[in-house]
């Protein structure tokens, strides 16, 4: 057992929950047990999987239950009923997401609004808030509510728009006689920066760069600081730019 | 293009994979005598049921998806709703063409209705079977053969359903 606490899964999707236990005991470090229907198991590995006696589990207070939505018949389950209740905390999530409590839930439970179909559906980023949060003390009866650490994930706009802009410039450049003015027109900063500059302002790079997650790359660094005509920019060879920021672009958006 | 994708998951998870398939499962074993119920009630207070909510949202998702997915609404919302006329006079065709040519989403529609007809005739043929000569022993093997027909029909839509990702939409 770790320091940082025990979390309960209860889930009868068998990869899903396979998943989420790596995650919670591999990556974020917490002592696992797992409930998919049978047995009550400590996972610490694939390999290394425990069933859990009846008089441990007696004496288990987890930190937090993460419950699948789908398995809640199972609270029917006297057992499940006191380990979920002996839980500090109780998260619903589901496999579409939840837009709100679901009839016959205690208001102390509290749902993830996001999709969780494994461990991508968060950054190990958001994985370890929600860790932290987790292990935050309750103030007495705490209300439960929706979990907005993980809301539902909204579209890179700003990626989508820089993307159709490139899929626009390489065409237009592509296919002369169709586009005769596209041509020029692409070729200018102001075709770029009109829509992308009057929606975000000076801030179009950190908008672009939050709304990638991780580093940026180089292309599409150089790219947005030339639409945004940061000093130094001028030299951008934008045919070449363009080509190797849409490939970029589009597997960031894909994912 | 959120709204769309949020009925499509809910039909796929909610109503097809966790409602639909798993009826048909009970109805096989009742019709096999694993367990014991009245088919015709079970059917209708479960399959047929689950069908008259999916059906109807079903046909507007097949029909719809080409133009609730098209990456040409992207020009009616920030940031490329300031294009200026001269370039929405253009772009927005080309993407969605281009869109088009990388993502079969025509043959998607066409295959995920095809499916949901199946279902569908599936769904009459058994409960047709069911109401006039279900205690006709030499029907039961025809029953069984029409919810066979629906258990495979029925998975076929529940894993088409699923083959939209975010790749699609863009």
């Amino acid at each position: 057992m770790t320091e940082k606490g025990q979390i309960l899964i209860i889930d009868s999707t068998g990869n899903r929950r396979k998943e989420l236990c790596e995650l919670w005991s591999g990556v974020l470090g917490y002592d696992v047990l797992c409930y998919g229907g049978s047995d009550f198991i400590r996972f610490q590995s694939n390999d290394k999987l425990k069933t859990i006696s009846p008089d441990e589990l007696s004496n288990i207070r987890p930190l937090a239950c993460l419950f699948h939505v789908g398995d809640h018949s199972k609270y029917k389950n006297s057992t499940v009923k006191k380990l979920v209740d002996s839980s500090r905390r109780v998260v619903m999530f589901s496999g579409v997401g939840l837009a709100g409590p679901k009839p016959g839930w205690p208001s102390s439970w509290f749902w993830i609004p996001r999709a969780i179909t494994g461990k991508g559906s968060a950054s190990d980023r958001e994985w370890r808030q929600l860790g932290d949060w987790l292990a935050t003390q309750t103030s007495g009866s705490e209300d439960g509510g929706s979990l907005e650490l993980l809301s539902v994930r909204k579209r890179p706009q700003f990626l989508t728009a820089l993307y159709i802009l490139c899929q626009g410039f390489l065409a237009a450049q592509r296919m002369p006689e169709r586009f005769p003015v596209a041509v020029a027109e692409t070729r200018t900063r102001d075709w770029w920066s009109v829509p992308l500059v009057k929606s975000a302002g000076e801030n179009l790079l950190n908008i672009v760069t939050q709304e990638w997650g991780t580093e940026i790359p180089d292309s599409v660094a150089k790219l947005v600081n030339w639409i945004a005509n940061t000093p130094g920019s001028d030299q951008t060879e934008l045919a070449e730019i363009v080509a190797e920021a849409k490939k970029e672009l589009e597997s960031r958006i894909a994912k | 293009m959120g709204e769309w994708n949020e009925l499509r998951a809910r039909l796929s998870h909610d109503l097809v994979k966790n409602r639909l398939i798993p009826a048909t499962s009970r109805m096989i074993k009742i019709v096999t005598g694993s367990v014991v119920a009245d088919p015709v009630e079970i059917f209708d207070s479960t399959i047929t049921v689950v069908w008259a909510e999916t059906n109807p949202s079903l046909k507007f998702l097949f029909e719809s998806c080409e133009t609730e997915l098209s990456p040409r609404n992207y020009f009616s919302v920030e940031p490329l709703i300031h294009c200026p006329p001269s370039t929405l006079e253009w772009l927005p065709d080309l993407i969605h063409e281009l869109w088009l040519e990388r993502h079969d989403v025509r043959g998607w529609c066409k295959a995920g209705s095809e499916l949901a007809a199946g279902v569908e005739l599936a769904i009459s043929g058994a409960g047709n079977l069911l109401r006039e000569s279900y205690n006709a022993d030499e029907q039961k093997a025809l029953v069984l053969d029409a919810l066979l027909r629906l258990q495979g029909t029925s998975s076929g839509l529940s894993t088409h359903l699923s083959l939209i990702d975010n790749r699609f939409l863009i």
